[in-house]
């Protein structure tokens, strides 16, 4: 896979996107890192170097790499640096669709609730996860696998 | 009256009753209350003495082949009272759907429904001191102060239950003056029946075999003759008596169908391998014991105490095809939580310091009826001359399968309102270690069908009309609520069915 070589490659928030689209957006470090945040990151020296998984996570981005990992283990989606896995994709989806941090946060509080709502969970390591939280940690270990 | 079998029966005598119930636990004291003064010479037999005995409750020891996680000798107790004893006091009614044969449980369904058994319920809650409070969680709830989860209109699959807790009623300490003071009803201590003998042709008990006995020495030997005889011996002693009385039937008495001793059912309990992660702010105080507010103190004033906890729904024990279970939690901060600790899975709350409470669970959970999960008897014998008993506890292979589709249910549930849940896999460092509750059930089972069961619907023996049998053995199925107020009510209906028939 290769980098996109400029912004008009990537897909736009709110419209459909195939794997292959989001698997491209996920390779753009302006998308995953780029999420202008309007509150919580306004002390932020540098907004565009803010990890959005540390901020997602509150500082725990190193933990959520392990549920990611464990995820992904457990899931049996082996994964190349830089690719994006399958069961990431519905996390990938929200950062893109989302304009800034705050919503996606708000978007993955509702999906997640949803979620065990609707029974759409998924076993790692014995915890019962929502599929969205669990997809948004094998993100964060793929982010760190590219990285 | 009250009679010590060793200063009042000469051996070789014979005692005659209308009613001959043998064993002092919860079911034979309610028996023969019921029965007193109702113009029935009432009989009641305890092997064991007024006060516990090491000897005599050596009569109950034997061996495990099974898991054996306990031993036979200590969930029981063997003198007045029985294992009212040491009892906990935990009472539940059984739910509507625990009576009713269930497609994905072999050997499901009893031959009576809850309604069967609700005025009985009312009947035992007395007996067992629980007040008259209702048991719907919601109802009950303006009592305690504290409120039940609510349940979503999209969450059918989530209950809350309710346990009462008796003080726990003592049978022999509260009702040995009514027992003492009954017309017509004698109970005798230190009368161990050994044998149920049968009429020449094989189709009623003749007598019973009684042994006089401390446990250590054997005084000698009466009879009794009866109209009627019912064993309330326990879970186990009752299955082993039937079995152990051979000499004229090679399977034991009652034992046409092959099923006495078989289907042995605990409450497989499991007590720290599945835990949760909650935000403080979630509200357990329904799920912790404590009091209801007064008037439905008890009678003598003191506190009645209840506590919530979680079950599914007969919609999910369908949907799912579940053995019935409930949850309850205990704070537990160095719980083990396998190969993601909690401090890891804490980061899923995303919050900068999440202030999360860590709990273990207690799962009660039904067991299935499994033909070989089994009492048999060794060639051991105890000092009175019984075969001792081999129990075979066995929990049947799916058992594992369906705790899984229960736990990633109960993580759905839990999930939503904010917690996480987790429970042992094959990945995992926990696993899950069935202990016992001290529940015996189902060894000589209440069915419609004779071939697959021990007694009747009223509890009378298919092969015998003059035996009949009352506790937790004559479960069908379990349930996963604790089983005294269930004997305490079938105990109460036999009685009827005595006077009645």
């Amino acid at each position: 896979m290769t980098r996109p070589s400029s912004n008009d490659d990537a897909p736009r928030a709110g419209a459909a996107l195939s794997r292959r689209d989001v698997g491209r957006a996920f390779l753009s470090v302006a998308l995953l890192l780029g999420l202008p945040s309007t509150t919580a990151c306004s002390d932020a020296q540098d907004p565009v170097a803010l990890d959005t998984f540390d901020w997602l996570f509150r500082g725990n981005r190193e933990r959520a790499i392990r549920i990611g990992k464990a995820y992904l283990d457990a899931y049996g989606e082996p994964i190349a640096p830089g690719e994006l896995p399958v069961v990431a994709e519905s996390a990938a989806r929200i950062l893109l669709e989302e304009p800034t941090l705050e919503a996606a946060a708000t978007a993955f509080d509702l999906a997640i609730t949803d979620d065990f709502a609707l029974r759409d969970v998924v076993v790692v390591e014995g915890w019962v996860l929502a599929r969205h939280e669990a997809s948004l940690c094998a993100l964060a270990y793929a982010e760190s696998r590219r990285a | 009256m009250l009679f010590d079998a060793r200063t009042s029966v000469a051996t070789g005598a014979t005692l005659y009753a209308d009613v001959c119930i043998v064993g002092s636990g919860a079911a034979g004291i309610t028996l023969a209350l019921r029965l007193a003064g109702k113009g029935l010479r009432v009989l009641l037999l305890e092997a064991g003495g007024e006060t516990f005995s090491n000897a005599v409750q050596d009569g109950y020891r034997g061996t495990m082949s099974g898991i054996d996680t306990w031993l036979t000798a200590q969930m029981r107790l063997r003198f007045f009272g029985g294992s009212t004893n040491h009892w906990g006091g935990w009472c539940m009614p059984m739910e509507r759907e625990d009576f009713e044969e269930r497609s994905w449980i072999p050997l499901s369904g009893w031959p009576i429904t809850l309604d069967d058994l609700t005025p009985y319920y009312r009947d035992a809650s007395e007996i067992v001191e629980i007040g008259t409070a209702p048991w719907d969680a919601a109802t009950l709830a303006p009592l305690t102060s504290f409120e039940p989860w609510p349940v979503d209109r999209r969450d059918t699959l989530w209950e809350t239950r309710v346990f009462k807790f008796s003080p726990p009623t003592r049978f022999a300490t509260r009702f040995r003056e009514p027992l003492a003071a009954a017309e017509d009803l004698s109970v005798f201590f230190h009368s161990a029946v050994t044998e149920v003998r049968l009429t020449a042709d094989l189709s009623r008990v003749d007598h019973l075999v009684v042994t006089i006995s401390d446990g250590v020495t054997v005084d000698g030997t009466y009879r009794v003759q009866a109209n009627r005889y019912v064993l309330a011996l326990g879970g186990l002693e009752n299955a082993r008596l039937l079995l152990a009385s051979r000499d004229q039937l090679p399977n034991g008495v009652a034992n046409g169908s092959d099923f006495v001793g078989r289907c042995f059912m605990e409450h497989p309990h499991y007590y720290s391998s599945c835990g949760l992660v909650a935000p403080d702010e979630l509200a357990f105080e329904f799920y912790t014991p404590k009091p209801l507010q007064a008037p439905s103190s008890r009678a003598d004033g003191t506190d009645q105490w209840v506590q919530g906890v979680w079950a599914p729904t007969a919609e999910a024990r369908r949907a799912h095809e579940l053995l019935d279970f409930t949850i309850q939690l205990h704070p537990f901060p160095e719980a083990e939580t396998g190969l993601l600790g909690p401090t890891t899975i804490a980061a899923l709350f995303r919050r900068p310091t999440p202030s999360l409470t860590q709990y273990v669970m207690t799962l009660r959970t039904e067991q299935a009826p499994d033909p070989e999960s089994r009492v048999t008897l060794t060639d051991e014998r105890d000092a009175l001359g019984m075969p001792r008993l081999d129990l075979r506890w066995l929990i049947e292979r799916r058992q594992p399968e369906a705790l899984h589709r229960a736990m990633v249910l109960a993580g759905s549930f839990f999930g939503e309102r904010g917690a996480r849940l987790h429970f042992p896999t094959d990945r995992g460092a926990l696993d899950w270690t069935a202990l016992p509750g001290g529940h015996h059930l189902g060894t000589t089972r209440m069915t419609a069908d004779p071939s697959t069961g021990v007694v009747d619907a009223n509890g009378r023996t298919f092969d015998v009309p003059n035996l009949y049998v009352a506790g937790s053995s004559v479960f069908t199925t379990g349930g996963s609520c604790n089983p005294t107020l269930t004997v305490v009510a079938l105990a109460a209906r036999l009685a009827d069915h005595l006077l009645t028939s």
